[in-house]
Protein backbone atom coordinates (compact mmCIF):
# COMPACT_ATOMS: atom_id res chain seq x y z
CA UNK A 1 0.00 0.00 0.00
CA UNK A 2 1.38 3.31 -0.82
CA UNK A 3 0.21 6.94 -0.99
CA UNK A 4 -1.91 6.28 -4.46
CA UNK A 5 -3.65 3.31 -2.78
CA UNK A 6 -4.39 5.43 0.14
CA UNK A 7 -6.22 7.85 -1.93
CA UNK A 8 -7.77 5.22 -4.32
CA UNK A 9 -9.24 3.79 -1.15
CA UNK A 10 -10.41 6.85 0.36
CA UNK A 11 -12.27 7.98 -2.88
CA UNK A 12 -13.93 4.85 -3.03
CA UNK A 13 -14.91 5.01 0.66
CA UNK A 14 -16.38 8.55 -0.50
CA UNK A 15 -17.75 7.22 -3.75
CA UNK A 16 -18.52 3.76 -4.44
CA UNK A 17 -19.62 4.27 -8.36
CA UNK A 18 -16.44 6.66 -8.68
CA UNK A 19 -14.79 5.71 -12.15
CA UNK A 20 -11.40 4.33 -12.61
CA UNK A 21 -10.60 6.97 -15.79
CA UNK A 22 -11.79 9.75 -12.97
CA UNK A 23 -9.84 8.68 -10.33
CA UNK A 24 -6.65 8.02 -13.13
CA UNK A 25 -7.32 11.97 -14.20
CA UNK A 26 -7.64 13.15 -10.26
CA UNK A 27 -3.89 11.17 -9.29
CA UNK A 28 -2.37 11.80 -12.97
CA UNK A 29 -1.58 8.19 -13.61
CA UNK A 30 -3.39 6.01 -16.31
CA UNK A 31 -6.52 4.05 -16.10
CA UNK A 32 -4.93 0.46 -16.32
CA UNK A 33 -3.12 1.29 -13.40
CA UNK A 34 -6.36 2.53 -11.47
CA UNK A 35 -8.04 -0.60 -12.82
CA UNK A 36 -4.93 -2.70 -11.59
CA UNK A 37 -4.61 -1.07 -7.88
CA UNK A 38 -7.77 -1.84 -7.25
CA UNK A 39 -8.02 -5.35 -7.85
CA UNK A 40 -4.83 -6.06 -5.92
CA UNK A 41 -6.47 -4.29 -2.92
CA UNK A 42 -9.45 -6.44 -3.84
CA UNK A 43 -7.23 -9.38 -3.87
CA UNK A 44 -5.46 -8.68 -0.40
CA UNK A 45 -8.49 -8.88 1.16
CA UNK A 46 -7.78 -4.74 1.62
CA UNK A 47 -10.95 -3.26 -0.57
CA UNK A 48 -13.74 -5.39 1.22
CA UNK A 49 -16.97 -4.23 -0.75
CA UNK A 50 -17.95 -0.79 -1.88
CA UNK A 51 -21.57 -0.08 -0.98
CA UNK A 52 -23.97 2.98 -0.73
CA UNK A 53 -25.21 5.30 2.66
CA UNK A 54 -29.07 5.26 2.62
CA UNK A 55 -31.09 7.22 4.59
CA UNK A 56 -34.28 5.23 4.74
CA UNK A 57 -36.07 7.63 6.76
CA UNK A 58 -35.89 10.16 3.84
CA UNK A 59 -37.65 7.66 1.55
CA UNK A 60 -39.96 7.26 4.26
CA UNK A 61 -38.91 3.88 5.21
CA UNK A 62 -39.54 2.83 8.99
CA UNK A 63 -36.78 0.43 9.31
CA UNK A 64 -35.64 -0.41 13.18
CA UNK A 65 -32.48 -0.46 14.20
CA UNK A 66 -31.43 -1.56 17.02
CA UNK A 67 -27.77 -1.95 19.22
CA UNK A 68 -27.78 -4.60 21.30
CA UNK A 69 -24.76 -5.28 23.96
CA UNK A 70 -24.43 -7.94 24.88
CA UNK A 71 -22.07 -9.75 28.62
CA UNK A 72 -20.30 -12.73 27.43
CA UNK A 73 -18.75 -15.81 28.89
CA UNK A 74 -15.57 -16.90 26.75
CA UNK A 75 -15.36 -20.02 25.33
CA UNK A 76 -11.82 -22.45 26.66
CA UNK A 77 -9.23 -21.73 23.90
CA UNK A 78 -11.69 -19.50 22.23
CA UNK A 79 -12.51 -16.56 23.90
CA UNK A 80 -15.18 -14.53 22.04
CA UNK A 81 -14.44 -15.53 18.73
CA UNK A 82 -17.21 -18.78 18.50
CA UNK A 83 -19.94 -16.47 19.83
CA UNK A 84 -18.70 -13.51 17.42
CA UNK A 85 -18.88 -15.82 14.43
CA UNK A 86 -22.12 -17.14 15.34
CA UNK A 87 -23.99 -14.34 15.91
CA UNK A 88 -22.35 -12.99 12.19
CA UNK A 89 -23.76 -15.58 10.53
CA UNK A 90 -27.35 -13.45 10.94
CA UNK A 91 -27.81 -11.50 7.69
CA UNK A 92 -29.90 -9.41 10.16
CA UNK A 93 -26.33 -8.76 11.62
CA UNK A 94 -25.28 -5.35 10.64
CA UNK A 95 -21.91 -4.82 12.70
CA UNK A 96 -20.28 -6.57 15.84
CA UNK A 97 -17.80 -5.14 18.54
CA UNK A 98 -15.76 -6.50 20.66
CA UNK A 99 -15.38 -3.98 23.01
CA UNK A 100 -13.77 -2.86 26.94
CA UNK A 101 -16.09 -2.02 29.60
CA UNK A 102 -19.30 -3.71 31.18
CA UNK A 103 -20.20 -5.05 27.77
CA UNK A 104 -18.40 -7.37 25.67
CA UNK A 105 -20.18 -6.89 22.62
CA UNK A 106 -22.01 -4.39 20.83
CA UNK A 107 -24.20 -5.63 17.67
CA UNK A 108 -26.64 -3.82 15.78
CA UNK A 109 -29.15 -5.09 14.05
CA UNK A 110 -31.27 -4.20 11.25
CA UNK A 111 -35.35 -5.11 10.61
CA UNK A 112 -38.73 -3.64 9.26
CA UNK A 113 -40.29 -3.75 12.60
CA UNK A 114 -40.02 -3.64 16.44
CA UNK A 115 -41.68 -6.90 16.44
CA UNK A 116 -38.97 -8.70 14.15
CA UNK A 117 -36.22 -7.45 15.71
CA UNK A 118 -37.51 -8.45 19.21
CA UNK A 119 -38.25 -11.69 18.14
CA UNK A 120 -34.71 -11.86 16.68
CA UNK A 121 -32.87 -11.05 19.74
CA UNK A 122 -34.93 -13.09 21.70
CA UNK A 123 -34.85 -16.27 20.15
CA UNK A 124 -31.75 -16.04 18.07
CA UNK A 125 -28.98 -14.30 20.17
CA UNK A 126 -30.04 -14.81 24.23
CA UNK A 127 -30.41 -18.04 23.47
CA UNK A 128 -26.86 -18.57 22.50
CA UNK A 129 -25.19 -20.84 25.38
CA UNK A 130 -22.62 -18.38 26.93
CA UNK A 131 -24.61 -14.89 26.14
CA UNK A 132 -25.28 -13.83 30.28
CA UNK A 133 -27.03 -10.82 30.04
CA UNK A 134 -28.57 -8.58 26.75
CA UNK A 135 -29.09 -4.68 26.80
CA UNK A 136 -31.34 -3.63 23.91
CA UNK A 137 -31.10 0.11 23.02
CA UNK A 138 -33.33 1.48 19.64
CA UNK A 139 -31.80 3.81 18.05
CA UNK A 140 -34.27 7.26 17.25
CA UNK A 141 -32.12 9.34 15.08
CA UNK A 142 -28.80 8.38 12.80
CA UNK A 143 -26.85 11.89 12.56
CA UNK A 144 -23.69 10.50 10.87
CA UNK A 145 -23.33 7.30 9.00
CA UNK A 146 -19.66 6.54 7.49
CA UNK A 147 -18.85 10.29 7.25
CA UNK A 148 -21.51 11.44 6.21
CA UNK A 149 -23.76 14.02 8.22
CA UNK A 150 -27.39 12.41 7.96
CA UNK A 151 -29.59 15.46 9.44
CA UNK A 152 -27.57 18.52 7.54
CA UNK A 153 -29.12 19.59 4.16
CA UNK A 154 -26.73 19.21 1.15
CA UNK A 155 -26.05 22.86 0.57
CA UNK A 156 -25.92 25.66 2.17
CA UNK A 157 -26.41 29.56 1.19
CA UNK A 158 -23.81 30.91 -0.79
CA UNK A 159 -23.00 34.11 -3.17
CA UNK A 160 -23.53 32.91 -6.38
CA UNK A 161 -20.79 35.06 -7.90
CA UNK A 162 -17.96 36.91 -5.79
CA UNK A 163 -14.91 37.66 -6.88
CA UNK B 1 -30.11 69.67 -3.14
CA UNK B 2 -26.63 69.72 -4.27
CA UNK B 3 -24.95 66.63 -5.43
CA UNK B 4 -23.50 64.97 -2.33
CA UNK B 5 -21.79 62.10 -3.61
CA UNK B 6 -18.06 62.83 -4.42
CA UNK B 7 -16.57 62.78 -7.50
CA UNK B 8 -14.08 60.36 -6.81
CA UNK B 9 -16.79 57.62 -5.67
CA UNK B 10 -18.60 59.19 -8.69
CA UNK B 11 -15.96 58.51 -11.34
CA UNK B 12 -15.03 55.11 -10.00
CA UNK B 13 -15.99 52.43 -12.16
CA UNK B 14 -18.72 50.05 -10.65
CA UNK B 15 -18.13 46.54 -11.15
CA UNK B 16 -18.17 44.99 -14.95
CA UNK B 17 -20.80 42.64 -14.29
CA UNK B 18 -24.18 44.02 -12.71
CA UNK B 19 -26.35 43.27 -15.16
CA UNK B 20 -25.41 39.73 -15.44
CA UNK B 21 -25.68 39.32 -11.71
CA UNK B 22 -29.29 40.65 -12.03
CA UNK B 23 -30.18 37.57 -14.85
CA UNK B 24 -28.54 35.20 -12.30
CA UNK B 25 -31.02 35.91 -9.75
CA UNK B 26 -33.77 35.40 -11.83
CA UNK B 27 -33.15 31.76 -12.22
CA UNK B 28 -33.56 28.60 -11.20
CA UNK B 29 -31.13 25.55 -11.11
CA UNK B 30 -28.25 27.32 -11.64
CA UNK B 31 -24.43 25.94 -10.76
CA UNK B 32 -22.30 28.71 -10.13
CA UNK B 33 -18.93 28.37 -11.06
CA UNK B 34 -18.99 32.12 -10.58
CA UNK B 35 -17.83 31.88 -6.29
CA UNK B 36 -14.79 32.86 -5.70
CA UNK B 37 -14.29 30.96 -2.22
CA UNK B 38 -13.75 27.77 -0.64
CA UNK B 39 -16.80 25.01 -0.94
CA UNK B 40 -15.33 23.57 2.54
CA UNK B 41 -17.06 24.88 6.17
CA UNK B 42 -13.96 26.13 7.91
CA UNK B 43 -12.42 23.27 9.34
CA UNK B 44 -14.82 22.39 12.75
CA UNK B 45 -11.75 23.22 14.90
CA UNK B 46 -11.20 26.61 14.64
CA UNK B 47 -14.74 27.61 14.63
CA UNK B 48 -14.74 25.85 18.20
CA UNK B 49 -11.93 28.02 19.18
CA UNK B 50 -13.57 31.04 17.94
CA UNK B 51 -16.92 29.93 20.09
CA UNK B 52 -14.60 28.91 23.44
CA UNK B 53 -13.10 32.87 23.05
CA UNK B 54 -16.84 34.49 22.62
CA UNK B 55 -17.84 31.63 25.70
CA UNK B 56 -14.41 33.30 27.86
CA UNK B 57 -15.62 36.79 26.96
CA UNK B 58 -12.30 37.43 24.95
CA UNK B 59 -14.44 40.12 22.95
CA UNK B 60 -12.52 43.75 23.60
CA UNK B 61 -10.41 44.97 21.03
CA UNK B 62 -7.00 43.80 20.32
CA UNK B 63 -3.58 45.62 20.03
CA UNK B 64 -3.80 47.45 16.48
CA UNK B 65 -1.54 45.17 14.97
CA UNK B 66 -3.18 42.39 16.46
CA UNK B 67 -2.81 39.88 18.91
CA UNK B 68 0.72 39.04 19.66
CA UNK B 69 0.50 35.37 20.03
CA UNK B 70 -0.97 35.17 16.48
CA UNK B 71 1.70 37.35 14.95
CA UNK B 72 4.34 35.34 16.75
CA UNK B 73 2.52 32.43 15.32
CA UNK B 74 2.50 33.39 11.63
CA UNK B 75 6.00 34.85 12.01
CA UNK B 76 7.38 31.42 12.71
CA UNK B 77 4.97 29.86 9.71
CA UNK B 78 5.77 31.84 7.42
CA UNK B 79 9.27 31.70 8.12
CA UNK B 80 8.63 28.01 7.92
CA UNK B 81 6.74 27.66 4.88
CA UNK B 82 8.51 30.29 2.80
CA UNK B 83 11.57 31.00 4.47
CA UNK B 84 10.69 35.06 4.61
CA UNK B 85 11.26 36.35 8.06
CA UNK B 86 9.51 39.56 9.81
CA UNK B 87 9.75 40.87 13.35
CA UNK B 88 6.49 40.23 14.57
CA UNK B 89 6.04 43.57 16.83
CA UNK B 90 7.59 45.93 14.38
CA UNK B 91 6.55 44.44 10.66
CA UNK B 92 3.48 42.71 10.56
CA UNK B 93 -0.59 43.65 10.63
CA UNK B 94 -3.19 41.49 11.37
CA UNK B 95 -5.89 43.49 9.39
CA UNK B 96 -10.09 42.71 8.34
CA UNK B 97 -9.64 40.48 5.38
CA UNK B 98 -6.68 40.71 2.53
CA UNK B 99 -9.41 43.14 1.43
CA UNK B 100 -8.14 45.80 3.81
CA UNK B 101 -4.69 44.97 3.71
CA UNK B 102 -4.60 46.04 0.21
CA UNK B 103 -6.04 49.13 0.71
CA UNK B 104 -4.07 50.47 3.55
CA UNK B 105 -0.98 49.04 1.58
CA UNK B 106 -1.77 50.92 -1.06
CA UNK B 107 -2.37 54.00 0.43
CA UNK B 108 0.31 53.68 2.62
CA UNK B 109 3.06 53.75 -0.93
CA UNK B 110 1.17 55.47 -3.44
CA UNK B 111 0.84 59.35 -3.90
CA UNK B 112 -1.36 61.01 -5.69
CA UNK B 113 -0.10 60.85 -9.86
CA UNK B 114 1.99 57.75 -8.88
CA UNK B 115 2.08 55.03 -11.59
CA UNK B 116 1.48 51.91 -10.45
CA UNK B 117 1.60 48.73 -12.66
CA UNK B 118 -1.15 45.99 -12.08
CA UNK B 119 -1.17 42.51 -13.19
CA UNK B 120 -3.89 42.11 -15.63
CA UNK B 121 -5.93 40.09 -15.73
CA UNK B 122 -6.77 40.75 -11.40
CA UNK B 123 -8.89 41.04 -8.67
CA UNK B 124 -11.20 43.54 -9.21
CA UNK B 125 -10.30 46.00 -6.73
CA UNK B 126 -6.39 46.44 -7.80
CA UNK B 127 -7.44 48.99 -10.03
CA UNK B 128 -9.84 50.79 -8.32
CA UNK B 129 -7.83 50.55 -4.79
CA UNK B 130 -4.95 52.39 -6.82
CA UNK B 131 -7.50 55.12 -7.98
CA UNK B 132 -9.32 55.51 -4.46
CA UNK B 133 -5.66 56.41 -3.52
CA UNK B 134 -5.30 58.88 -6.57
CA UNK B 135 -2.48 57.26 -8.13
CA UNK B 136 -2.60 55.82 -11.84
CA UNK B 137 -3.68 52.55 -12.39
CA UNK B 138 -1.41 50.75 -15.70
CA UNK B 139 -2.35 47.34 -16.67
CA UNK B 140 0.26 44.68 -17.10
CA UNK B 141 -0.42 42.30 -19.95
CA UNK B 142 -0.26 38.55 -18.76
CA UNK B 143 -1.11 35.89 -21.40
CA UNK B 144 -2.11 32.53 -21.98
CA UNK B 145 0.65 31.90 -23.87
CA UNK B 146 2.92 32.60 -20.74
CA UNK B 147 0.83 30.57 -18.89
CA UNK B 148 -0.40 33.83 -17.43
CA UNK B 149 2.56 34.58 -15.93
CA UNK B 150 4.13 38.82 -15.55
CA UNK B 151 7.72 37.91 -18.20
CA UNK B 152 10.49 40.32 -17.84
CA UNK B 153 9.59 42.13 -21.58
CA UNK B 154 6.73 42.65 -20.34
CA UNK B 155 7.31 43.98 -17.56
CA UNK B 156 10.12 46.11 -19.54
CA UNK B 157 7.50 47.34 -21.83
CA UNK B 158 5.21 48.70 -19.62
CA UNK B 159 7.42 50.44 -16.56
CA UNK B 160 7.91 53.71 -17.03
CA UNK B 161 10.36 56.60 -15.14
CA UNK B 162 6.73 57.21 -13.23
CA UNK B 163 6.51 53.70 -12.28
CA UNK B 164 7.17 53.08 -8.43
CA UNK B 165 4.64 50.24 -7.67
CA UNK B 166 4.04 46.93 -9.20
CA UNK B 167 1.22 45.04 -7.64
CA UNK B 168 0.83 41.38 -8.24
CA UNK B 169 -1.39 38.38 -7.27
CA UNK B 170 -0.06 34.97 -7.80
CA UNK B 171 -1.12 32.32 -7.73
CA UNK B 172 -3.38 34.34 -9.94
CA UNK B 173 -6.96 35.03 -10.01
CA UNK B 174 -8.44 35.14 -12.25
CA UNK B 175 -6.08 32.91 -14.16
CA UNK B 176 -4.70 30.35 -11.26
CA UNK B 177 -1.29 31.61 -13.12
CA UNK B 178 1.90 30.85 -10.52
CA UNK B 179 5.20 32.89 -10.13
CA UNK B 180 7.67 30.24 -9.67
CA UNK B 181 11.08 30.83 -7.86
CA UNK B 182 12.85 31.18 -11.90
CA UNK B 183 10.03 33.63 -12.93
CA UNK B 184 10.34 35.69 -9.92
CA UNK B 185 14.71 36.23 -10.05
CA UNK B 186 13.71 37.15 -13.93
CA UNK B 187 11.74 40.22 -12.85
CA UNK B 188 14.04 41.03 -9.56
CA UNK B 189 16.13 42.77 -11.73
CA UNK B 190 14.24 45.03 -13.26
CA UNK B 191 12.26 46.09 -10.02
CA UNK B 192 15.63 46.70 -8.37
CA UNK B 193 16.95 48.83 -11.34
CA UNK B 194 13.65 50.57 -11.35
CA UNK B 195 13.65 51.37 -7.55
CA UNK B 196 9.86 49.33 -7.44
CA UNK B 197 8.06 48.68 -4.54
CA UNK B 198 6.28 45.29 -4.90
CA UNK B 199 2.85 44.63 -3.79
CA UNK B 200 2.38 40.69 -3.70
CA UNK B 201 -0.71 39.54 -2.71
CA UNK B 202 -0.40 36.25 -1.66
CA UNK B 203 -3.41 35.00 -0.15
CA UNK B 204 -3.95 31.87 -2.88
CA UNK B 205 0.07 30.90 -1.84
CA UNK B 206 -1.13 28.06 -0.21
CA UNK B 207 -2.94 26.47 -2.78
CA UNK B 208 -0.21 26.04 -5.12
CA UNK B 209 -0.43 22.41 -6.86
CA UNK B 210 2.22 21.99 -8.41
CA UNK B 211 5.65 22.13 -5.96
CA UNK B 212 5.65 24.91 -3.62
CA UNK B 213 4.65 28.60 -3.67
CA UNK B 214 7.87 30.66 -3.71
CA UNK B 215 6.67 34.35 -1.86
CA UNK B 216 8.49 37.31 -3.45
CA UNK B 217 10.43 38.61 -0.60
CA UNK B 218 12.27 35.38 -0.07
CA UNK B 219 14.18 36.43 -3.77
CA UNK B 220 17.35 38.18 -3.41
CA UNK B 221 17.12 41.76 -3.39
CA UNK B 222 13.12 41.54 -3.07
CA UNK B 223 12.65 41.87 0.70
CA UNK B 224 13.26 45.37 1.53
CA UNK B 225 11.23 46.44 -1.81
CA UNK B 226 8.00 44.02 -1.06
CA UNK B 227 4.95 44.29 0.64
CA UNK B 228 3.41 40.61 1.66
CA UNK B 229 -0.23 40.75 1.77
CA UNK B 230 -1.58 37.29 2.75
CA UNK B 231 -4.85 35.61 5.14
CA UNK B 232 -6.43 32.87 6.05
CA UNK B 233 -9.53 33.32 3.46
CA UNK B 234 -8.72 30.77 0.71
CA UNK B 235 -6.31 28.46 2.88
CA UNK B 236 -8.69 27.62 5.90
CA UNK B 237 -11.83 27.79 4.46
CA UNK B 238 -12.49 31.22 6.71
CA UNK B 239 -13.85 33.75 3.59
CA UNK B 240 -16.44 35.43 6.14
CA UNK B 241 -14.18 35.73 8.87
CA UNK B 242 -12.60 38.45 7.45
CA UNK B 243 -8.89 38.18 8.58
CA UNK B 244 -5.37 38.63 6.48
CA UNK B 245 -2.36 40.30 7.12
CA UNK B 246 0.26 43.00 5.77
CA UNK B 247 4.32 42.33 6.56
CA UNK B 248 6.35 44.66 5.13
CA UNK B 249 10.02 46.45 6.35
CA UNK B 250 9.64 48.32 9.28
CA UNK B 251 9.26 51.89 7.62
CA UNK B 252 6.13 50.88 5.36
CA UNK B 253 4.56 48.91 8.08
CA UNK B 254 4.21 52.20 10.36
CA UNK B 255 2.67 53.83 7.99
CA UNK B 256 0.27 51.08 7.28
CA UNK B 257 -0.35 51.20 11.03
CA UNK B 258 -1.34 54.46 11.04
CA UNK B 259 -3.58 54.04 8.65
CA UNK B 260 -4.74 50.95 9.68
CA UNK B 261 -5.35 52.24 13.03
CA UNK B 262 -7.80 55.40 12.04
CA UNK B 263 -9.82 53.25 9.83
CA UNK B 264 -10.02 49.92 11.24
CA UNK B 265 -8.37 49.95 14.80
CA UNK B 266 -7.97 46.53 14.97
CA UNK B 267 -9.03 43.07 12.94
CA UNK B 268 -12.19 41.21 14.08
CA UNK B 269 -10.88 39.69 17.59
CA UNK B 270 -13.03 36.44 17.57
CA UNK B 271 -11.53 35.89 13.67
CA UNK B 272 -8.02 35.93 15.16
CA UNK B 273 -8.87 33.35 17.88
CA UNK B 274 -9.89 31.33 14.79
CA UNK B 275 -6.70 32.38 13.04
CA UNK B 276 -4.37 31.16 16.30
CA UNK B 277 -6.16 27.74 15.96
CA UNK B 278 -6.01 27.78 12.40
CA UNK B 279 -2.10 27.88 12.55
CA UNK B 280 -1.83 25.46 15.70
CA UNK B 281 -4.09 22.68 14.62
CA UNK B 282 -5.01 23.45 11.02
CA UNK B 283 -2.11 21.71 9.08
CA UNK B 284 -3.89 18.92 8.16
CA UNK B 285 -7.27 19.84 7.03
CA UNK B 286 -5.86 22.58 5.04
CA UNK B 287 -3.65 20.05 3.48
CA UNK B 288 -6.92 17.71 2.72
CA UNK B 289 -8.47 20.27 1.11
CA UNK B 290 -5.62 21.24 -0.98
CA UNK B 291 -5.49 17.69 -2.52
CA UNK B 292 -9.17 17.88 -2.93
CA UNK B 293 -8.70 21.10 -4.96
CA UNK B 294 -6.28 19.46 -6.93
CA UNK B 295 -7.80 16.72 -8.00
CA UNK B 296 -11.20 18.49 -8.83
CA UNK B 297 -8.61 21.19 -11.47
CA UNK B 298 -7.05 17.62 -13.14
CA UNK B 299 -11.00 16.36 -13.55
CA UNK B 300 -12.35 19.94 -14.44
CA UNK B 301 -9.16 21.04 -16.68
CA UNK B 302 -9.59 17.93 -18.41
CA UNK B 303 -13.16 18.09 -18.68
CA UNK B 304 -13.44 21.95 -20.36
CA UNK B 305 -10.45 20.88 -22.92
CA UNK B 306 -12.55 17.46 -23.60
CA UNK B 307 -15.33 19.53 -24.92
CA UNK B 308 -13.43 22.06 -26.95
CA UNK B 309 -12.37 24.68 -24.49
CA UNK B 310 -8.49 24.99 -24.41
CA UNK B 311 -7.64 25.46 -21.07
CA UNK B 312 -3.82 25.66 -19.69
CA UNK B 313 -3.54 23.67 -16.61
CA UNK B 314 -3.37 26.14 -13.59
CA UNK B 315 -1.02 25.86 -11.00
CA UNK B 316 -2.59 27.40 -8.21
CA UNK B 317 -5.71 28.75 -7.07
CA UNK B 318 -8.96 27.40 -7.44
CA UNK B 319 -9.66 28.68 -11.18
CA UNK B 320 -9.24 27.29 -14.33
CA UNK B 321 -9.32 30.19 -17.18
CA UNK B 322 -10.75 28.12 -20.73
CA UNK B 323 -10.22 30.45 -23.67
CA UNK B 324 -13.55 30.79 -25.65
CA UNK B 325 -12.31 32.31 -28.77
CA UNK B 326 -13.30 29.09 -30.37
CA UNK B 327 -17.01 29.30 -30.31
CA UNK B 328 -16.98 32.78 -32.00
CA UNK B 329 -18.51 34.87 -28.88
CA UNK B 330 -17.16 37.34 -26.77
CA UNK B 331 -16.18 36.20 -23.41
CA UNK B 332 -19.88 38.47 -21.98
CA UNK B 333 -21.90 36.83 -24.86
CA UNK B 334 -20.88 33.57 -24.04
CA UNK B 335 -21.42 34.01 -20.24
CA UNK B 336 -24.46 34.96 -20.90
CA UNK B 337 -25.95 32.74 -23.30
CA UNK B 338 -24.48 29.79 -21.20
CA UNK B 339 -25.99 30.98 -18.46
CA UNK B 340 -29.58 31.62 -20.36
CA UNK B 341 -29.17 28.35 -22.09
CA UNK B 342 -27.71 25.61 -19.76
CA UNK B 343 -27.63 27.46 -16.74
CA UNK B 344 -24.11 26.92 -15.62
CA UNK B 345 -22.53 30.63 -14.31
CA UNK B 346 -19.29 31.47 -14.59
CA UNK B 347 -17.58 34.88 -15.10
CA UNK B 348 -16.26 36.83 -18.12
CA UNK B 349 -12.96 36.90 -18.52
CA UNK B 350 -12.90 41.15 -19.21
CA UNK B 351 -14.20 41.45 -15.76
CA UNK B 352 -10.87 40.78 -14.38
CA UNK B 353 -9.20 43.51 -17.20
CA UNK B 354 -8.30 43.95 -20.88
CA UNK B 355 -5.96 40.57 -20.71
CA UNK B 356 -8.80 38.71 -19.74
CA UNK B 357 -10.34 39.03 -23.08
CA UNK B 358 -11.83 35.95 -24.75
CA UNK B 359 -11.75 33.76 -21.34
CA UNK B 360 -14.03 33.13 -18.76
CA UNK B 361 -13.35 32.46 -14.96
CA UNK B 362 -14.50 28.86 -13.65
CA UNK B 363 -14.08 27.94 -10.04
CA UNK B 364 -13.85 24.75 -9.06
CA UNK B 365 -14.12 25.07 -5.59
CA UNK B 366 -17.50 23.28 -6.18
CA UNK B 367 -18.50 20.10 -5.38
CA UNK B 368 -17.64 16.99 -7.49
CA UNK B 369 -21.03 16.01 -8.63
CA UNK B 370 -22.05 19.73 -9.82
CA UNK B 371 -18.31 20.15 -11.04
CA UNK B 372 -18.81 17.22 -13.85
CA UNK B 373 -22.26 17.75 -14.74
CA UNK B 374 -21.19 21.77 -15.05
CA UNK B 375 -18.62 20.31 -17.80
CA UNK B 376 -21.51 18.15 -19.43
CA UNK B 377 -23.79 21.24 -19.44
CA UNK B 378 -20.76 23.30 -21.25
CA UNK B 379 -20.57 20.98 -23.39
CA UNK B 380 -23.51 20.61 -24.96
CA UNK B 381 -23.75 24.19 -24.89
CA UNK B 382 -20.51 24.56 -27.06
CA UNK B 383 -21.62 21.53 -29.23
CA UNK B 384 -24.81 23.51 -29.82
CA UNK B 385 -22.90 26.51 -30.90
CA UNK B 386 -21.26 24.50 -33.58
CA UNK B 387 -24.35 23.08 -35.13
Amino acid sequence: MDEKDTVILRELQKNSRISARDIAVMLEVDEREVENRIAALHAAGILRRCTAVIDYSAAGVDEVAVILSLKITPERGLGYDGIAAQIARFPQVESILLLTGTYDLQVIIRGQSMAEVSRFVAEQIASIDGVRETMTQIVMRTYKEQGVEMSRPGSRDRQLITF
Amino acid sequence: MRNFVSRMAAEIPPSGIRKFFDLLLTMDNVISLGVGEPDFDTPWNISQAAISSIEKGMTMYTSNRGLAELRELLAADLDHRYHTKYCPETEMIVTTGVSEALDVAVRAVVDPGDEVLVVDPCFVSYQPEVLMAGGRPKPLPCRAQDQFKITPEALMESVTPKTKVLMMNFPNNPTGGVMGESDLKAIADIVVDHDLLVLSDEVYGELTYDGHHVSTASIDGLWDRTITLNGFSKAYAMTGWRLGYICAPKEIADAALKIHQYVMMSAPTTAQFAAIEALKNGEEAKNEMVAEYRMRRNLFVKGLNDVGLPCHLPKGAFYAFPSIEGTGLTDEEFAEQLLKEQHVAVVPGSAFGESGRGHVRTCYAVDRAKLSEAVHRIGMFVASLHS
